[in-house]
């Protein structure tokens, strides 16, 4: 044994943990050896010094500190929107149950990649990019063409009595989505603080009044309908549902 | 219902040839069925089981955090704690002990809180004016001395040698509580300690004379 393996050893020694043959070779080396015999001492009064301090007292009104924090952050919670509160539970479930849901992420995020990557190629992303591809020549204009799916517009007799019922369905699937939104914004708004409610309420008012504004416009255009002069209107739609969706999942407007 | 994080076995003057192990309380059933009772109570927002389970490991979180981070922001993290704590209960599932999940989180909010604000003079100063506490010691000033001492050291060994030496941990809770290898305990807790030697030289050389003066006398 020599003053290096001291070193070496000096911790585990010290705690009990080294085995007894090694323990007797280093007792033997301490014998003749004053300086490692110090440096044993030395590392037992750290060790001992160190387990004799006293637990330190926290200030009496800690417990009041956090309790109020506590409230704090369960008023927060009640304000959160729906969807916040889900996905935190969802996150919940992904750390319990790791593999799994982790397994089942990873299936979802591949049907999501194919999804978007036949998505882009069909471009069918907004409500009415469907209505934009319908092409005369490719349509039944005949009520007794085959019908596969089901779509009420099939059914029309003429090519622009069907561009005009496929332009009415996309402004319903637009009305539809944004009505849906503003009825869990709604419930979501009564929590928020008055200075975002009005930052909201300006943004959609100016939306409203822009979609507005373009209906007008388009209730003077005449026959027969127009696919593209519909953009401005969805892109407006657009945007109000982007806002609405930032909104619902706790994003300030 | 408050309980010292380690029972030590009392004042034992050091010695190189007769190593003592600190005798430690094993958790007791009872300990184990208490905190799962008072889990389950918070869990159903029972204000009075949470200020239980606080009473329970206050000093143990705010005495680690203390010695991790200092006394002047120690109070904030160690508030910081218990929040997390009481809003993660529900996910506590019981695979480890409570103190050492608890444990595990005071650690990390520590650590973060140390590596996360600017490093400047003054916390060093502050946690080496961490007022010693009242103890029963055989010299009072070698404490005070590793409590200032502590500050010096890097806050990976200071985690590991609070844990260990301060609140009597062995290896395995340490690491369990620190996420790493067992043998990476070991070897940052040896390596702390002599850096305490190091910077407690002067005080364990007067210590040793002492002791050798009064055993001669």
């Amino acid at each position: 044994m020599r003053c290096a393996d001291v070193e070496r050893l000096v911790t585990e020694y010290v705690d009990g943990d080294l085995d007894e043959r090694r323990s007797s070779a280093l007792r033997g080396h301490l014998r003749v050896c004053a300086a490692c015999a110090a440096r044993v001492e030395d590392e037992v009064a750290v060790r001992e010094t160190a387990g004799s301090l006293a637990p330190l007292e926290p200030p009496s009104d800690m417990w009041s500190a956090i309790d109020a924090k506590l409230a704090e952050a369960e008023i927060a919670d009640a304000r959160r929107s729906r969807i916040w509160l889900w996905w935190q539970r969802a996150l919940d479930g992904v750390r319990r149950h790791p593999l799994p849901v982790g397994l089942c992420g990873a299936a979802a995020c591949a049907v999501i990649a194919v999804w978007l990557v036949r998505g882009g190629e069909q471009s069918a992303t907004h409500p009415h990019h469907q209505l934009a591809e319908v092409s005369p020549e490719v349509k039944p204009s005949t009520p007794s063409a085959p019908v596969e799916s089901g779509d009420p517009c099939d059914t029309v007799a003429t090519h622009d009595e069907q561009t005009l019922c496929q332009m009415q369905a996309a402004d319903r699937r637009y009305l539809d989505a944004i009505a849906e939104l503003t009825q869990v914004i709604a419930e979501e708004r009564a929590g928020w603080p008055a200075a975002q409610a009005a930052r909201f309420d300006a943004a959609v008012a100016e939306l409203d009044r822009a979609a507005g504004d373009e209906l007008k416009r388009l209730a003077v255009v005449p026959p027969p309908p127009a696919v593209a002069g519909r953009d401005p209107l969805y892109s407006i739609y657009q945007k109000k549902i982007d806002l609405l969706s930032r909104a619902a999942v706790g994003g300030s407007p | 219902m408050d309980d010292d994080p380690v029972d030590i076995a009392a004042s034992k003057k050091p010695s190189a040839l007769a190593v003592v192990r600190p005798a430690r309380r094993a958790p007791t059933a009872g300990d184990l069925a208490d905190d799962a009772v008072l889990v389950e109570a918070c869990r159903r927002g029972e204000r009075r089981a949470m200020e239980a389970l606080y009473h329970r490991y206050k000093r143990r979180v705010f005495g680690l955090v203390t010695r991790i981070v200092g006394p002047n922001e120690s109070e904030e993290v160690a508030q910081e704690v218990f929040v997390r704590i009481f809003r993660g209960l529900g996910r506590f599932r019981g695979d480890s002990q409570l103190s050492t999940w608890i444990y595990r989180l005071a650690v990390n909010a520590a650590l973060s809180h140390v590596t996360r604000r600017p490093r400047h003079e003054g916390d060093e100063e502050a946690l080496a004016k961490l007022p010693a506490p009242e103890v029963s010691d055989s010299d009072p000033s070698l404490s005070q001395r590793l409590e200032r001492a502590l500050a010096h050291l890097p806050a990976g060994y200071r985690a590991v040698l609070v844990l260990h030496d301060i609140h009597g941990m062995n290896h395995e809770e340490v690491a369990e509580i620190l996420g790493c290898q067992v043998g990476t305990s070991k070897s940052q807790l040896h390596k702390a300690r002599a850096k305490m030697r190091e910077l407690l030289g002067p005080a364990l050389a007067a210590e040793r004379a002492e002791q050798r003066g009064g055993g001669n006398r």
